[in-house]
């Protein structure tokens, strides 16, 4: 099934995108009101990190269902045949669209079912350091995790999605790992051969 | 083309949106027939992809070579007449974020790839002509126009491919107003009906440009 | 009984003449007259400090540490800053400051900068002195105070170089302003982080000891 070649690269279609559709919001404002979020959060649930990381979750997840849309609507990209298409399309066109940035795509596993992203540069934790207790537990980043597994969901690959290390944590970088589990064929809406 | 009905079905076939433009609104069917309706075309959608023509089945290597890229066609739901010496006469004023968060004058500006490959996309009558565009998340936006493709007004075809075309542009658009007035509601739940006035207000600005 | 006399032995030594002070320690203190040990803080709202730190510098050459300040006056370092805290809030909000301590150099005062868009104003100069010791301060715009005690030769009046402590401010100034960005730190408290403790003292060793 070979379909017309894409005369722009995936990339091109991200730098192009970003550059020229989208409108902007300032980096400070959303880093500052993200990292409010968090914060309260923390404050919230008493300093009991691990409901912080699953609301943070959920909250991510809320986020991905609706954003892959937005993805879809501004981009119209065909469907991916496998999940390297899948992980370049991420990295390259979503991250870069809504975030500007463009994280690695490493560690990929034997049945090249599961990769990792290097995030080296992360909009939502500048500036922020993290308090002893919470450096142990908290996953500082955890929304991005949530809407990665909600936009997938939404294409029918239903995935786990989990930090494997952080910056903030002392670790020598920021390490998003995607586990493919099984492509949910019978969503697959009716038309799409 | 004058539009007389949209529709948007969610993935599991119920109908989130309806509305009637144009005059239809006293003949215009009740809502619980609008929700059969719904129900109807997403089952005959289905079936449709099942119901391929035994010649076509034959030359399925064919296939491979159809062409499911929709150009772009420019204009298509966008205010015309304002070519640029008539923008700079108004100053630099096309309002910011007329487009919500899509910058430029228009929501995209490249051809696209169909992602509705068996599935119904244009359903003639003499009356009406009927348009479906489906995304990858299974949403279906439906389009009922008033010029009957089939009438003797319009007896040839040629132009047909280009009516689909114009259609999914513009369908693709409200897909894009979809996904900034609706999807970021942040009281808004998925598959629910869609009470939106500013998406109302898009979509009826749209049609407006479209005549 | 025993605490309290020696306290007012601490008083009356501080009330020596300085003169008697540098023949007692003429012969432990390497002479050079450029480095000299300084006591920072950042004082908050309720007059609360948030950070400190002693500056002293180290002369690697004769195997001999400088001595920061001299022990028995080290605690009392605390109380000098805090002295000099109604004159800092009172040079807050005069309007103009430089007429009535005949100072030059700085333009207008800490109530002026509205007026400027660099930190020039926020900076105060030389506020107090107390027996040869001089203290400067420093506001931020959020009413934070910083402020610094400049030990000197013990022998004479401290010289302060306006232009190097003024850098010095302004930078921990900006160090203080990526704090306030961490969203897990509030307002008021103390810092705790080394990494901002570091900072800080790279920049006195940049711009103080030299």
């Amino acid at each position: 099934m070979s379909a017309p070649a894409q005369s722009k690269s995936l990339k091109a279609i991200g730098e192009d995108t970003w550059k020229n559709k989208t409108e902007k919001v300032n980096a400070e404002l959303f880093t500052l009101t993200y990292g409010a979020i968090v914060s309260q959060l923390c404050a919230d649930y008493d300093r009991d990190f691990q409901k912080v990381n699953n609301h943070l979750f959920s909250m991510g997840y809320n986020i991905g269902v609706r954003l892959v849309e937005d993805f879809l609507a501004r981009t119209a990209l065909p469907r991916c045949e496998n999940m390297v298409k899948t992980s370049e399309m991420i990295s390259k066109c979503a991250f870069k669209i809504f975030l500007n940035m463009t994280p690695q795509v490493t560690n990929w596993s034997s049945e090249k079912d599961a990769f990792s992203l290097m995030l080296d540069e992360n909009p939502l934790s500048d500036f922020v350091e993290l308090p002893m207790d919470a450096m142990k537990q908290l996953w500082y980043s955890n929304v991005l995790s949530g809407v990665l597994k909600g936009a997938l969901e939404m294409v029918q690959l239903d995935c786990d999605v989990w930090f494997v290390s952080d910056i903030l944590k002392g670790d020598p970088q920021t390490e998003l790992r995607i586990k493919l589990n099984k492509v949910l064929k019978d969503e697959v809406p009716i038309g799409e051969d | 083309m004058a539009v007389r009905m949209l529709l948007v079905i969610n993935k599991s076939g119920g109908l989130i949106y309806h509305r009637s433009f144009e005059g239809d609104v006293d003949k215009g069917l009740n809502s619980n027939d609008y929700l059969i309706l719904a129900s109807i075309l997403h089952g005959s959608f289905a079936i449709a992809t099942q119901l391929t023509p035994k010649a076509l089945q034959l030359s399925q290597s064919s296939s491979k070579n159809i062409d499911y890229t929709v150009p772009y066609i420019p204009y298509v739901g966008m205010p015309r007449g304002r070519t640029s010496s008539e923008r700079s006469k108004y100053g630099a004023s096309a309002p910011q974020g007329k487009l919500g968060s899509f910058k430029g004058d228009d929501f995209f500006k490249e051809s696209f790839q169909s992602w509705n490959r068996s599935g119904v996309r244009q359903l003639c009558t003499d009356q009406f002509t009927m348009y479906i565009y489906q995304t990858m998340t299974g949403l279906k936006f439906v389009v009922a126009c008033s010029q009957g493709t089939l009438s003797p007004a319009n007896p040839s075809s040629s132009n047909n491919i280009f009516n689909i075309h114009v259609a999914d542009n513009f369908l693709r658009k409200i897909y894009c107003l979809y996904s900034d007035y609706v999807m970021k509601d942040p009281f808004y739940s998925l598959e629910m009906p869609i009470k939106s006035t500013l998406f109302d207000k898009k979509v009826k600005q749209m049609v407006d440009n479209l005549v | 009984m025993v605490n309290l006399s020696s306290n007012m032995k601490l008083i009356f030594d501080v009330e020596t003449p300085s003169y008697k002070q540098g023949k007692r320690f003429r012969n432990t203190i390497v002479r050079n007259p450029s480095v000299m040990p300084q006591y920072f803080a950042i004082i908050g709202k309720k007059d609360n400090p948030i950070y400190e730190a002693e500056f002293t510098s180290q002369q690697g050459q004769q195997g001999q540490l400088q001595q920061g300040f001299q022990q028995n006056l080290k605690e009392l370092n605390a109380f000098i800053l805090h002295a000099s805290l109604d004159i800092v809030e009172d040079l807050q909000w005069q309007v103009s400051p430089n007429a009535q301590h005949g100072r030059g150099g700085l333009s207008g005062g800490f109530l002026r900068s509205k007026n400027v868009n660099n930190t020039d104003n926020c900076y105060l100069g030389k506020v107090d002195h107390f027996y040869g010791l001089a203290i400067t301060a420093y506001i931020t715009y959020g009413g934070m105070k910083l402020v610094m005690i400049h030990g000197g030769p013990p022998n004479g009046n401290t010289q302060i170089d306006d232009n190097m402590v003024k850098s010095f401010y302004q930078e921990v100034h900006e160090l203080y302003v990526k704090t306030l960005m961490n969203p897990f730190y509030k307002v008021n408290e103390p810092i705790p982080s080394p990494a901002f403790d570091s900072r800080v003292r790279a920049l006195a060793k940049k711009y103080l000891n030299r």
